[in-house]
């Protein structure tokens, strides 16, 4: 039981500052008690307890789970809605599925990089020229800025590579020509 | 938030490994372009744009209608050419690029030669969708002429001699126009001087 005038006592010590912080506990103890004397109830705001009361009205305990909550006489709650926990590991299991899988192709992709690099034609010297860290090149350094210089230079290039294709594509051809002998003994013999 | 750590990871990873296969001649070009002993030329697609108009000016006495026609339809289409030349050391050099070309993944062979016995020529080509993308020339000329077979025989070869040259053509490289640029420039040898200014 609340007794007024302690409470009395303690409300003006606290609006004069001269409270301890023990009392000032035993302050808020008081005007949260269920039998507090109405004439005292709007002293509760100054703790923020008649706002945190109502909030705690408002919860309904066990609402959330309701099969949880304590029964009389232990009477049985009736089917568990074991629903909501099955929906939550079942996301749960979605999300480890999407990381084992991103994982998984990060293996695949790191394996066939490797398979490729070393499948390749000469392998030693490949893999140190790979693993170079390419180094940006100011390109602007050696640019021509002179259109008839770029062009001629373009023409010449591009004159030295179909002229060199043309060559290794007639070397070719002849060579295939000399086969055309033997290809036909082979004709001949079927 | 871990599986966004996940897929950025992935999506870096991913990056990485593209940009590693692409630059590859980038990284053998890095490698020279601030050595002196090298000549380096860049054309970029801006100046290819340029010389489309360039190339309609030109004398009609320098080229004929069907060279002028056959070179812009090729050069249309480029977006680069980078040129990296040295003179000495051609064959030890042909042979260092060619051992980081043949294996950068993105690349093919498409013909290898060998001229007069002493000249090697290499053509590899990029493809992307069924386009070439970017057609490289690799030339080792040893300057004796006395090389027999580069592979077998290192001693007879003196690599201290002949010339380097390495082209990159970027942009969309049409091997049947390139064909059509040979026949109308059939006469002329295609030598290229890259002494700027000339």
């Amino acid at each position: 039981m609340t007794d007024p005038q302690i409470l009395r006592a303690l409300l003006d010590r606290y609006e004069a500052a001269e409270t301890s912080v023990a009392e000032e506990r035993e302050l808020k103890a008081m005007l949260q008690s269920t039998d507090l004397p109405k004439e005292f109830v709007h002293y509760r705001q100054w703790f923020g307890i008649q706002a945190a009361m109502q909030t705690a009205k408002s919860i309904k305990p066990f609402a959330d789970a309701p099969w949880l909550a304590p029964t009389k006489n232990g009477a049985d709650h009736g089917p568990t809605p074991a629903l909501r926990v099955v929906s939550n590991r079942s996301r749960s299991n979605f999300r480890y599925g999407i990381a084992a899988a991103a994982m998984l192709a990060v293996v695949m992709v790191a394996g066939l990089v490797f398979l490729s690099q070393n499948t390749g034609t000469s392998p030693g010297p490949l893999a140190k020229a790979n693993t170079e860290t390419p180094v940006a090149i100011d390109w602007s350094k050696y640019e021509i800025t002179d259109p008839k210089e770029a062009t001629r230079i373009t023409r010449a290039a591009l004159t030295n590579v179909s002229r060199r294709i043309e060559n290794g594509s007639r070397i070719a051809s002849k060579e295939v020509g000399r086969m055309e002998p033997i290809h036909n003994v082979f004709n001949s013999k079927s | 938030m871990n599986l966004k750590f996940l897929f950025l990871a992935l999506a870096l990873f991913f990056a990485g490994t593209l940009s590693a296969q692409q630059d590859a001649i980038s990284t053998y070009f890095s490698k020279y372009v601030d050595d002196e002993d090298f000549t380096v030329v860049y054309v970029s697609g801006k100046m290819f744009d340029l010389m489309e108009t360039v190339i309609s000016n030109l004398d009609t006495e320098d080229m004929n209608s069907e060279q002028v026609k056959a070179l812009t339809d090729v050069v249309q289409d480029m977006k680069s050419l980078r040129i990296l030349s040295r003179e000495g050391d051609g064959i030890a050099q042909y042979r260092s690029a060619k051992k980081t070309i043949a294996g950068a993944k993105p690349y093919e062979v498409l013909m290898t030669v060998r001229e007069k016995g002493s000249t090697f020529v290499d053509f590899y080509i990029r493809e992307n969708d069924g386009v070439v993308d970017e057609l490289l020339l690799l030339i080792g000329e040893s300057a004796d002429g006395r090389v027999a077979n580069l592979l077998d025989d290192e001693e007879e070869i003196d690599l201290s001699t002949g010339n380097f040259t390495l082209l990159s053509f970027e942009g969309r490289i049409d091997l049947n126009k390139i064909g059509e640029l040979a026949k109308a420039f059939e006469d002329e040898g295609g030598e290229i001087d890259l002494n700027i200014g000339n």
